[in-house]
């Protein structure tokens, strides 16, 4: 008895044991995202029917708040959006990392979002799967507001083959590159001025002066982690992804390969030199932390970013702190950046409502400065200059809620309050520094890589390959870059020039350049 | 007449019976059907995605047919040879050494005496397969970091070598990937195999010591003879995976470095970078099904060449 007992135990342990591991092997991020926002929905249902819920996802670099501070937040937010366009919002905060693919993964599960904010990396994707809305008669018909605030200019940067799809934000759009953030306390001892740099050769005698004299130190990093110094170094138009660019800041809209260009080549040399001289890192290439946390930890005087009115401040709170210097020695440029758009997916219950969100965020302050800063009293007070800053005793980790760290990304960051730290006109000079610098023939432009996705996909696997070790320095671009073309080409390079050729010519024509 | 209608007749009942005796075990074999079922018979219906260019709005019935589009930057560069031959080459590396490490290990476990120390190694052997992929990444890490890690710093400099940049020097990873994974599963394996070992009649070995055989040759001429049924099992299992690749291994353990690829990009690594950068399900389900169509020509191969081999063991 007591055996048959024991082996109906070892069955039942058995099937227990296999039904297990089917749950344990089915689990995945797909259907995680889904259970969380089946939650979303079913608290959103369980509110007052009679005004639209509208579900706004987007990013945060900084901590996810409470689910508590949200509501506290969305609460606020309802008060002014109930009147104003009979809507809700629910606020889908996901952190940066890992945004991208949860999105592609809900809207590829057909989830409810109506007001999706897309990076660029997640445009042409989106769009060539169809997961987003055509947007010009919404916008026409809800979005004055936003077409005062943006401009034609502006507006043509959401637009695929000269339809909108996508209302960009209004920034920052003109960028300073080959800028470079240097330790304060390193260059007072060495008496250098960091303002009168002007040329990467002069850059390149102040670090191997903090070389010589500094040893064990590691002397530039590349500013985010996976990324080479390429993204802060551009002197072409990179026309959306490098494969495929307009030479000499865009000037002529011919299209060219960037791998074969003296622009491209110059980047490289000079990075070349660098890491022969030992100031490049020899782990740069599998780091997984920012240059900015590096710094912090030490052991790093200096790295890349993008130059614009407000840097100085920005750069000090990434690295927690330490003071630096800011350098610039490539032409300030302004190309279809795109680097954050806001859209409205096809999954959306409520597309004229969204709309008149959007167009609400980028015309109302109240709603703006909610989403950005939060509550005042509560997240931030106001100073005596009209800056904001964290409440007494409550710093970035501790506020309930602050999206500080991305105040450029909801649309129209110039209706918002400005940062502590910042100078209290900061919108005004980046107002004025918008208009300084070259701009790009092809402003406004977007590639649409649909009809090349394989190529796309095959020249980005080779491009993989080489991209960190030749664009750090690591290997010499000499005997490489050769043999990457000949590769890039085998791949399919010459197919996407063509095309993006092809689609440039088209929007030239519409939009009358030439 | 009559008589063949009575044996039908009874044949029937037979049957019958047999069959009911069996329901036990088919209620048993239930849960684990409806598991197989669900989990890898109905998303198969899926694969019809990889010949759609797909669209959100018009789902996935009404999207647009692709024909062989989707499939086309696998074999546009080298990348589906490549990929291929990775998985391959490293799983039948995983299986010779595997094996080979495994066997070895279990067999010196049963020469050692004290039964404490076994246990000891024992336990010992199996940690690192329970560590996880991103931790054992990190080990790694510790090890090959050019600036900091543990080779260039003190092994290769106590030689006199030159600092060796791992993550940007796809030749050596083969060598690596390997021997990662043999540290971290070889103790799990060698749990089976220990367990046959130890169940092994000791009449064999005293009647051998009697005869005056040393322990070199009791290991040759008894104990790998009664493992081979259990070492040929186990080799089957592992040629029924051969085309799967463990996604932690050789995603996290390289550090996902793009120089490493050449070397260490395997199907389902290639698969997932294509869904998560490119988010073109049409292209990602094309590799999955590529995948699939060859990993089942592999084992059927497998599975005929064992059978030539040695046909009680072969599946079909």
């Amino acid at each position: 008895m007591r055996r048959k007992i024991l082996s109906v135990l070892l069955t039942a342990a058995v099937l227990l044991g296999l039904i297990g591991c089917g749950n344990g092997s089915t689990v995945d991020t797909g259907s995680d995202s889904k259970a969380e926002s089946g939650n979303v929905n079913t608290e959103a249902d369980s509110k007052q029917k009679e005004y639209a819920q509208l579900v706004v996802a987007f990013r945060t670099a900084g901590a996810i708040p409470t689910e508590q501070a949200i509501d506290t937040i969305e609460e606020e937010i309802n008060k002014i959006t109930r009147d104003e366009i009979g809507a809700e919002v629910e606020l889908m905060i996901i952190a940066n990392g890992s945004y991208v693919s949860q999105m592609n993964l809900m809207l590829t599960g057909d989830e409810q979002i109506d007001v999706l904010g897309a990076s660029r990396s997640m445009m042409p994707t989106i769009y060539a799967a169809e997961q987003i809305r055509p947007l010009q008669e919404l916008l026409d018909e809800y979005g004055q507001g936003i077409k005062e605030v943006l401009g034609e200019d502006l507006l043509s940067c959401g637009a695929f083959h000269n339809e909108l799809y996508a209302i960009p934000i209004k920034c920052d759009s003109a960028c300073g590159y080959g800028t470079f953030a240097l330790r304060t306390d390193l260059c007072k001892k060495y008496n250098i001025d960091a303002e009168s740099i002007d040329t990467y050769e002069e850059l390149t005698e102040v670090f191997q002066t903090i070389k010589d004299n500094e040893p064990e130190m590691t002397i530039v990093g590349s500013g985010s982690a996976g990324q080479s110094f390429l993204q802060y170094s551009i002197t072409w138009d990179n026309l959306s992804d490098n494969y495929g660019v307009l030479e000499n800041h865009g000037q002529e809209l011919t299209v060219t390969n960037l791998f074969e260009s003296d622009g491209y080549k110059e980047y490289l040399r000079v990075i070349r030199d660098w890491y022969v001289r030992g100031f490049i890192s020899n782990d740069i290439t599998s780091s997984t932390e920012s240059s900015a946390t590096i710094m912090k930890a030490g052991n790093l005087f200096a790295y890349a970013t993008a130059n614009k009115p407000g840097i100085k401040t920005q750069e000090e709170s990434n690295t927690g702190g330490i003071e630096v210097e800011i350098c610039q020695v490539l032409p300030t440029f302004t190309v279809t950046g795109n680097i954050w758009q806001w859209t409205i997916p096809t999954s959306s219950k409520y597309p004229e409502e969204a709309m008149q969100f959007l167009n609400l965020m980028y015309t109302n302050a109240d709603v703006l400065n909610l989403i950005t800063y939060g509550i005042e009293g509560q997240d931030y007070v106001v100073k005596e200059d009209g800056t904001i800053y964290y409440p007494d005793g409550l710093g970035a980790t501790t506020v309930p809620y602050s999206m500080q760290g991305m105040n450029w990304s909801f649309g129209n960051e110039f209706n918002g309050h400005v940062w502590y730290g910042n100078a209290p006109d900061i919108w005004e000079q980046t107002a004025e520094w918008n208009k300084t610098g070259l701009v790009s023939e092809a402003y406004g432009f977007v590639f649409d890589s649909g009809s090349v996705a394989n190529e796309k996909a095959a020249v980005q696997n080779i491009y993989d390959q080489y991209r960190m070790s030749l664009e750090c320095g690591l290997v010499d671009y000499e005997e490489v870059l050769d043999e990457m073309n000949e590769k890039l080409y085998a791949a399919g390079l010459q197919t996407i020039i063509d095309e993006k050729q092809k689609q440039l010519d088209e929007w030239a024509e519409s939009n009358s350049k030439n | 007449m009559r008589m063949s209608k009575t044996k039908v007749l009874t044949g029937k009942k037979k049957k019958s019976t047999g069959w009911k005796s069996y329901i036990p075990f088919y209620l048993m074999a239930l849960p684990g059907l409806i598991y197989f079922f669900i989990n890898n018979y109905m998303p198969m219906g899926g694969l019809i995605v990889a010949f759609k260019s797909y669209s959100a709005k018009k789902g996935i019935w009404g999207s647009d047919w692709a024909r062989f589009n989707n499939f086309r930057y696998l074999f546009m560069t080298n990348e589906a040879f490549n990929i291929t031959r990775n998985t391959l080459l490293y799983n039948v590396a995983f299986i010779i050494c595997g094996t080979f490490l495994a066997v070895t290990v279990a067999i010196l476990l049963n020469e050692i005496r004290s039964k404490k120390a076994s246990r000891l190694y024992q336990s010992v052997y199996l940690l690192p397969h329970l560590v996880s992929w991103v931790i054992i990444s990190y080990l790694a890490y510790a090890f090959l970091s050019a600036d900091t890690g543990f080779i260039n710093n003190t092994i290769l400099k106590l030689f006199g070598g030159k600092v060796i940049n791992w993550y940007n020097s796809p030749k050596y990873w083969p060598v690596i990937i390997v021997i990662v994974y043999l540290w971290q599963s070889v103790g799990y394996t060698t749990i089976v195999y220990f367990a046959s070992v130890v169940g092994f009649d000791r009449g064999y070995y005293e009647a051998a010591e009697l005869e005056g055989a040393g322990t070199w040759k009791k290991i040759k001429y008894i104990t790998l003879p009664l493992l081979k049924p259990t070492i040929i099992t186990m080799v089957l299992l592992a040629v029924g995976k051969i085309f799967y690749s463990d996604f932690g291994l050789f995603y996290q353990v390289p550090m996902n470095a793009g120089a490493l690829y050449p070397t260490t990009n395997v199907i389902d690594t290639f698969v997932y970078r294509g869904l998560m950068q490119q988010n073109n399900i049409g292209m990602s389900a094309a590799a999955g099904l590529y995948q699939s169509v060859v990993g089942f020509i592999i084992v059927i191969a497998a599975n005929l060449l064992v059978r030539k081999i040695d046909k009680d063991s072969s599946f079909i």
